[in-house]
């Protein structure tokens, strides 16, 4: 086990070099002046001699591969440089909208599990009945429905009508409420589907046969056979998802006012804050490998013959 | 002196409904399985062989059906008694052996898990005793290294070893009645014959009676005592293992043998016409469900009482030309 987290470790240098320099490159690649970017930023009219003047100033005029290094240099320090707009260091902002984002997604994977994890495996059991049916609905209901309409139907009848939560902004425990039923409704439908086909699969196989023909109790082989088995197909989309949260989510922090990374990073594109844009870029990526990583071991936990497998 | 059989089986019918309708998979079983007996049953595939085994366990998947006969363990119906009844059944009195071992373990559980759960299942003791016996009875089944063996997963061991494995949980709960679901047709000949030979020491160590499937007759012609051939859901003839192999008396039968031995040239068109088309399941109603494929086929054939008859002392021949 040991062994193949430090494996998996180490094949994530180049993976996070690759991303340095796509995040790096995409932004050159993209018309527009960082330099005029700036001083629209600044309120400063772009004037010429201004402009080439603040080019060198930010180290504009050098060569690509030169600006990269140096950026990367940075980069290893945490050092992300100094937003345009709001001229505060990007790694403090980043890290002050991450954590809400955090607080948001962690909620959400809680509801995510809670929910679909016995809803889906009921309905594989008793497929057919009434709670399969219902668990039909609720999954077509929760992948169709659009989040901010979601979201507006919440705030109107739990915080307008029935004044049970806070309609936005961030703070109290009742706060986190909304958002996050918001933002865990549309994982919810999916993921209990797709638990409920892992299970259907699963319970027509011979080793449930087995179990059954051994006389284990029907509760036994669910809990002790079915569900861990069952679970594998979760965990990689599950582990998508936790990057996708991860990364922000725009639709649900713009109707809720909730000051997460996507709104950090929408504002940041919105305002053509370059160092800004390019530390989130880095920062999403960096997520997304990390919540990769995570997937594998919680797969060669769950799964022997990949624990095997790595450390031959 | 007879016996007392331990199963008893009587007119067994199961259908399975399709999205085609309705499908007879087995038709008028009946046969007996006596203590330290081994009884084989021989067909091709999808002769019912394993519908016959799943519902002496009352464990038949969701489409299949009993409609007709009875299935009697000592004193126990099968078919009827309750649901805890037929759990505390399976396993510790009658027990099974799939047909293949290298998907019958839960990949992700451990060999120790999956027999200590059973032990503990049906006995009223700790883990650390059930281990103690696991080990005891991997010793027995004669697996090398037994402390070591419970801490694998199954995709770590060969399907011989499994099986042998599958065989050791089976002898610890010490049944009356093992099932054996074409226990040797996914290994190779050396693991055969091990098998088989520890088949053969269960049932004259501990009396257990024995249903061995197979669509190999050399496997039944090594352990079996007595014989049902089945072909398209029926039993087409039933007798002690001698006398079948000496006088086989049903067309087809008599094919399946000759395929075994040497062939002459009519012989061959005849095996060929059996294997290239497939039983028709869904059964004209009073035609031999062989008739399609029978060389001795004609009109009378087409007969309203085509039972299995006593051609000889426990000689049962389903055929209208025989006897
Ligand atoms: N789940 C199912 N749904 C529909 N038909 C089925 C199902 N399982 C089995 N059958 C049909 O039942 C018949 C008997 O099947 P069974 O598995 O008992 O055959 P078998 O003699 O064990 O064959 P094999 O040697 O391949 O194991 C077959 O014709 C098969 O097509
Ligand atoms: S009854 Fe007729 S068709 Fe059937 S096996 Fe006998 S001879 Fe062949
Ligand atoms: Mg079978």
């Amino acid at each position: 086990m040991g062994w193949f987290i430090v494996k998996r470790l180490t094949s994530l240098i180049p993976i996070l070099f690759g991303i340095s320099l796509i995040t790096f490159i995409l932004l050159h690649l993209t018309p527009g002046d960082p330099a005029v970017a700036y001083l629209r930023a600044s309120h400063i009219p772009p004037a010429d001699e201004t402009v080439a003047a603040l080019r060198v100033e930010l180290g504009l005029d050098k060569p690509l591969y030169v600006q990269y290094v140096e950026w990367l240099g940075k980069v290893v320090q945490l050092d992300l440089g100094m937003s345009y707009v709001s001229k505060k260091s990007v790694w403090d902002e980043i890290m002050l909208h991450f954590f809400p984002t955090v607080q948001l997604t962690l909620a959400s994977c809680i509801l995510i599990v809670v929910v679909s994890l016995p809803i889906g495996i009921m309905s594989a059991i008793y497929k057919g009945k009434l709670i399969d049916q219902f668990s039909r609905i609720i999954a077509f209901v929760s992948v169709s429905m659009p989040a901010f309409w979601f979201g507006f139907l919440l705030i109107y009848f739990l915080s307008v009508k029935l004044d049970l939560f806070p309609v936005l902004g961030r703070g109290t425990f009742a706060h986190l409420v909304l958002p996050s039923l918001t933002l865990s409704f549309a994982y919810i439908g999916t993921y209990m589907r797709l638990l409920r086909a892992s299970v259907l699969e699963n319970l027509n196989e011979p080793f449930v046969m087995y179990a059954r023909a051994r006389g284990l109790r029907e509760r036994l082989i669910v809990s002790r056979h079915l569900l861990k088995k069952s679970l594998l197909p979760l965990v990689t989309g599950l582990g998508m998802s936790l990057g996708n949260m991860l990364s922000g989510a725009v639709i649900v922090e713009t109707v809720f006012a909730w000051p997460g990374m996507g709104q950090l990073f929408v504002t940041s594109i919105l305002t053509r804050d370059y160092p800004m844009i390019q530390g989130c870029l880095l920062f999403m990526g960096v997520i997304f490998v990390v919540c990769n990583l995570l997937v594998d071991l919680a797969y060669s936990f769950l799964d022997p013959r990949i624990r095997w497998e790595g450390e031959k | 002196m007879e016996q007392q059989p331990i199963l008893t089986v009587n007119k067994l019918n199961i259908d399975v409904s399709t999205p085609h309708g309705v499908t007879q998979v087995v038709r008028d079983v009946s046969f007996k399985i006596e203590a330290g007996k081994v009884f084989g049953f021989v067909g091709e595939s999808g002769s019912g062989k394993t519908m016959t085994c799943m519902s002496l366990l009352n464990l038949l998947p969701g489409e299949a059906k009993v409609v007709k006969g009875s299935i009697k363990f000592r004193n126990k119906d099968i078919l009827n008694c309750s649901a805890k009844d037929m759990r505390k059944a399976r396993g510790s009195e009658i027990a099974m052996i799939m047909q293949n071992p290298m998907t019958a373990f839960n990949p992700v559980r451990t060999i120790g898990r999956h027999f200590i759960e059973t032990l503990k299942t049906h006995l009223p003791i700790t883990k650390q005793q059930a281990r103690t016996m696991a080990i005891a009875y991997l010793e027995k089944a004669d697996l090398p290294n037994p402390e070591n063996l419970l801490k694998q997963y199954p995709f770590q061991l060969s399907g011989g070893m499994l099986q042998r494995v599958m065989i050791a949980i089976t002898m610890s709960l010490n049944p009356s009645i093992l099932i054996a679901d074409e226990p040797t047709t996914a290994l190779d000949a050396t693991n055969q014959l091990q098998i088989l030979q520890q088949l053969n020491w269960l049932r004259k160590e501990y009396d257990t009676g024995i249903l061995l499937v197979s669509h190999d007759l050399g496997v039944i012609a090594q352990l079996a005592d007595e014989v049902a051939v089945m072909y398209g859901g029926y039993i087409v003839e039933k007798a002690p293992v001698f006398k079948l192999f000496n006088r086989p008396m049903h067309p087809y039968t008599r094919v399946l043998l000759e395929s075994r031995l040497g062939l002459t040239r009519r012989k061959i068109k005849s095996v060929q016409r059996v294997s290239v088309s497939s039983p028709n399941l869904i059964n004209k109603e009073n035609t031999c469900p062989f008739f399609e494929r029978c060389e001795d086929a004609d009109h009378t054939c087409v007969n309203d009482n085509l039972e299995l008859k006593e051609c000889e002392k426990d000689h049962l021949v389903r055929c209208v030309k025989s006897g």
